[in-house]
């Protein structure tokens, strides 16, 4: 549990520090503009090009916007699972080498070497996407390579340093152990560090590409490549894919551990990959805490640059995407809470808090349902479809964001009041001041739920603007109420008895169907959001500076889309269960059955 | 049926509910008031207000 | 191995779970097609130049303008409040009648912000509506016109502007266009002004032998001209492919290949006379 506090903290510190940034960036309405006092693009300094359908080379048989489409979909998948992997791998390092405790080295050890078979494997993907677009869309690739040419060739160069970094960090493993360790953390935060860097890069051209910076208004580029990379949707989403990173990879490497549970021979390694199992999930949840307040920031921030792309997102075609999206995230929160649940079923004896489990699950089923029907009511979607048309605000975003922020946010307090009820049947308080600090602890929840719906129920009462701004004091609510009580649980957990075991390895297989539902719903969800983030731009490559003039520039249905989201996720489980079976194979079977029955901290 | 009443209220009478419980609405509303500050702290930091 | 199968087969399901919900449990809305310019012509009738700009308020202004959350303000009652607008001391415009009022909001959104609609933290100073010509929006002035007569009709007043294809009468109608060069003297000298013969096969004029052009053979199109849409005459069907070139591809040529802004270029003279030329019977 220590564990997880201090990847949960290390998280709260990068929200913290992302937050305290200027969040009321510097931007500008329009895209900069050139100094030179002429309007047009001069010979010398080219607007982007206007392309025809005759530019776009088509080959038979071969659909170029489905090409890139699933390429760059696999790179993210692969690229989000080893840039999150070693994030946690050396926090988990760093917990063990404090403590001593080797359980933790090995097990830090385990995810890398998972990670390592995907690494090839995102590089080919990445590869492959370079090449469509290259083939595919080669006057889009001119002129971002016009605008981006330095940046790529640093891309480039860093992989040599990300390889230098994970090769070091993984065979050097097992002989950098003892006095050597620090040096050994040392190269996996460069790791982490360089990986994040080229994460950074990469997530300008996207964003550049929905709110281009540093060209004017044809998109004649004056030069400045720093005033293109940091443009205004630039530091959310390097905050936002920096946590869904650490929960994504969670979830895989959870997976991971429930398909080896389930394939377990012995009783040592079910202990094994039990622990594991339930270390990955806390990771994943932990993670997915801060995520509505990097996504909201996010929108915000797509508001603030257009708001007619704002609106689109939220209010128009889109917004029924948002719906399935909050069918994910409650799919996940159930999952991920479920598996909690059944983790109480390790404990000795009666669990004194299991009782409680039925009303947290009511009320995440009651959110869940809030969540993800329009204006709180039931209704069928052919029903809302004879009331609405093509743009019709039925689901008009600013109607149903009171509900459904409240919804979340009482979502993310059940299921962290689970985790503090699964940490709690683990340890009987001794000491007086505890019970009070318990009823102390009960107030927050009481008061800061109660504050979250009140702000929820007086949201349908203020104007638009009024409602949105309404989400920060819910999640503020949310994050204080978390950081209160996990302080005050810390305090009790150190100076509280334990009670009985953990046996770990003693979990029913639908727990570890639970692992899978997080990993399937999880990557699901961001193909989906990809999508979302990639079509938003419609029939544009670069908002509003670059048309996008092929024979593929509509938007499919959602129902295509959804299919094709489904296609990659199977293929990317295809290619991952791949990377799973080779990362069988090795030397270190020998310590897995070295580990002993009794249970490790959680 | 009247017995069973008057057991009922006898027993809450005997099992009155603590102060415990009122010490920890105590708390709640000390909570709700902090809650409230950072309420109005957070949408006058976006630039809007809290009716 | 049944252990993977197990986990597969669940992974499977969920998987088409998820997508079946986005298939049955949400109304397959079939987004709107990437835009194309309208172009105006003064062949139009009020009725269908008021009905291009309806459709183009549909697909460029409807998804904020639509009176719904307070995302924009409404516009069926503009013929009333406008006058108010331009009285109001915060009025920062210069303009006089309904028509240019309309046209100002398109081009500088942020001379007037209604109140309650501005951007957040500008106190109503400044619009969060992007110019119309700029931008996702992109409308050509002729589009801008049709818009501001669509809301004209709307609205219940009289409309005051008209399609644009190069003649300017009266006031009100801003010549913000300038056409390149002069008037072409007769049909040829149109023909090669615009190229036509880069691309087409043309009566009277010289070609190459053996040449495979990227467009259809026009030099007995004065024979099937009239048979080619039902219900639209040679001389319409010409234009119509001149100045929508998209709209009727011949069997065999590929669209999207002519230039689909003769519109913009054309003097409507210069279009007479290609068409008379093309349907003269030789």
């Amino acid at each position: 549990m220590r564990a997880l506090a201090a990847v949960f903290l290390f998280v709260l510190a990068l929200v913290a520090f992302e937050g305290g940034c200027p969040v009321v960036p510097a931007y500008a309405a329009a895209p900069v503009t050139d100094t030179t006092p002429a309007d047009e693009p001069t010979a010398s300094r080219p607007g982007a090009p206007k392309l025809t359908v005759a530019d776009y080379p088509t080959y038979r048989g071969l659909n170029s916007r489905l090409t890139v489409w699933v390429a760059a979909q696999l790179h993210l998948f692969f690229a989000a699972f080893v840039l999150g992997v070693p994030i946690f791998v050396l926090v988990i390092e760093f917990i063990g080498w404090r403590n001593g405790d080797s359980r933790y080295d090995r097990m830090a050890h385990e995810f890398i070497k998972i990670s390592m078979g995907a690494f090839s494997l995102t590089a080919t993907s990445g590869g492959i996407l370079v090449f469509a677009l290259v083939v595919l869309y080669p006057g889009l690739f001119a002129y971002l390579t016009r605008v981006f040419g330095p940046i790529m060739m640093l891309y480039a160069l860093l992989f040599l340093a990300e390889t230098a970094c994970l090769y070091a960090y993984y065979y050097g493993w097992d002989s950098m152990q003892g006095r050597r360790k620090p040096g050994h953390m040392l190269i996996g935060l460069a790791l982490n560090v360089v990986g994040t860097v080229l994460m950074g890069l990469a997530n300008s051209w996207a964003t550049f590409m929905m709110a281009p910076s540093g060209v004017d208004a044809q998109g004649a580029f004056a030069g400045d490549v720093w005033a293109a990379v940091a443009g205004p949707l630039w530091t959310p989403l390097n905050l936002h894919r920096f946590l869904a990173n650490i929960a994504y990879g969670g979830a895989i490497v959870g997976a991971y551990a429930a398909y080896k549970f389930i394939a377990a021979g012995t009783p040592e390694e079910k202990v094994h990959y039990d622990w594991m199992g339930h270390t990955a999930n806390g990771i994943a949840i932990v993670a997915l805490l801060p995520l509505p307040f990097a996504g909201y920031w996010m929108t915000k921030e797509i508001y603030a640059y257009s708001q007619q792309m704002g609106i689109t997102l939220m209010g128009g075609v889109f917004a029924w995407l948002f719906i399935i999206q909050a069918v994910l995230i409650g799919t996940i929160f159930l999952a991920a809470n479920f598996y909690l649940w059944c983790g109480m079923t390790r404990f000795d004896g009666a669990n004194r808090t299991a009782h409680l489990v039925k009303y947290i699950a009511g009320v995440l089923v009651i959110c869940f349902l809030v969540w993800f029907t329009p204006h709180t009511l039931v209704m069928t979607a052919r029903e809302l479809a004879a009331i609405g048309g093509a743009y019709h605000p039925v689901l008009g975003p600013l109607g149903v964001m009171s509900a459904k922020n409240t919804a979340v946010n009482i979502m993310i307090l059940a299921t962290f009041l689970t985790y503090q009820l699964f940490r709690r049947a683990m340890i009987r308080s001794v000491e007086p001041w505890m019970a009070r600090a318990t009823r102390f602890q009960v107030a927050v929840y009481v008061a800061a739920v109660a504050n979250i719906v009140w702000l929820g129920i007086y949201g349908y009462y203020v104007p638009a603007n009024v409602r949105i701004g309404l989400s920060v004091p819910q999640v503020m609510t949310t994050l204080i109420a978390i950081v209160v009580c996990v302080a005050i649980d810390e305090v009790i957990a150190a100076r509280s008895e334990r009670i009985g075991t953990v046996h770990w390895g003693r979990m029913p297989v639908r727990a570890q169907y639970a692992l899978f539902t997080l990993a399937v719903a999880f990557t699901w969800l961001m193909g989906l959001m990809g999508y979302i983030r990639s079509s938003i731009r419609q029939h544009w490559h670069v908002y509003t500076v670059m048309r996008d003039a092929s024979a593929d520039a509509f938007t499919p249905t959602i129902g295509q889309a959804a299919a094709v989201v489904s296609a990659c996720t199977l293929l990317f489980f295809a290619l991952i269960l791949f990377v799973f079976w080779l990362s069988g194979f090795g030397r270190d079977r020998g310590a897995r059955t070295a580990l002993a029955g009794a249970g490790a901290t959680p | 049926m009247r017995a069973a009443i008057r057991n009922r209220v006898e027993g809450l009478i005997r099992n009155r509910p603590s102060w415990k419980i009122f010490e920890t609405l105590l708390y709640a509303l000390g909570m709700g008031a902090i809650f409230y500050l950072v309420d109005v702290l957070s949408m006058r930091w976006q630039g809007l207000a809290l009716h | 191995m049944t252990g993977l199968f197990r986990v597969g087969s669940y992974s499977v399901g969920l998987i088409g779970l998820f997508t079946a919900f986005s298939y049955y449990g949400i109304p397959q809305l079939v987004p709107e097609p990437p835009p194309t310019e309208e172009r105006m012509t003064d062949a139009m009738t009020t009725g269908e130049f008021v009905a291009a700009g309806a459709r183009l308020y549909a697909r460029a202004c409807v998804l904020c303008h639509s009176g719904v959350g307070d995302r924009a303000p409404r516009l069926d009652a503009i013929a009333t409040v406008w006058r108010e607008r331009i009285g109001d001391a915060r009025y920062r415009g210069s303009a006089k009648n309904l028509e240019e009022y309309l046209r100002e909001s398109m081009l500088e959104p942020s001379a007037y912000v209604v109140q309650g609609f501005g951007k957040p933290g500008t106190g109503d100073g400044e619009s969060p509506m992007p110019a119309a010509t700029t931008g996702a929006l992109a409308l050509n002035p002729g589009e801008i016109d049709a818009v501001i007569a669509h809301l004209q009709s709307a609205a219940g007043a009289e409309v005051t502007v008209a399609p644009r294809a190069g003649l300017a009468a009266g006031a009100g109608r801003p010549q913000t266009e300038a056409f390149a060069g002069e008037k072409a003297p007769d049909a040829v000298a149109a023909l090669q002004k615009f190229q036509c013969s880069a691309c087409h096969l043309l009566p009277g004029l010289a070609v190459e032998e053996g040449a495979q052009l990227p467009g259809p053979d026009l030099r007995e199109i004065w024979k099937t001209a009239a048979n080619r849409v039902a219900g639209v005459n040679a001389r319409d069907f010409l234009a119509e492919s001149i100045l929508f070139p998209n709209k009727v591809v011949a069997k065999d040529f590929e669209p999207g290949l002519m230039p689909e802004d003769y519109g913009d270029r054309m003097l409507v003279a210069e279009l007479q006379m290609i068409v008379d030329y093309l349907t003269q019977e030789r």
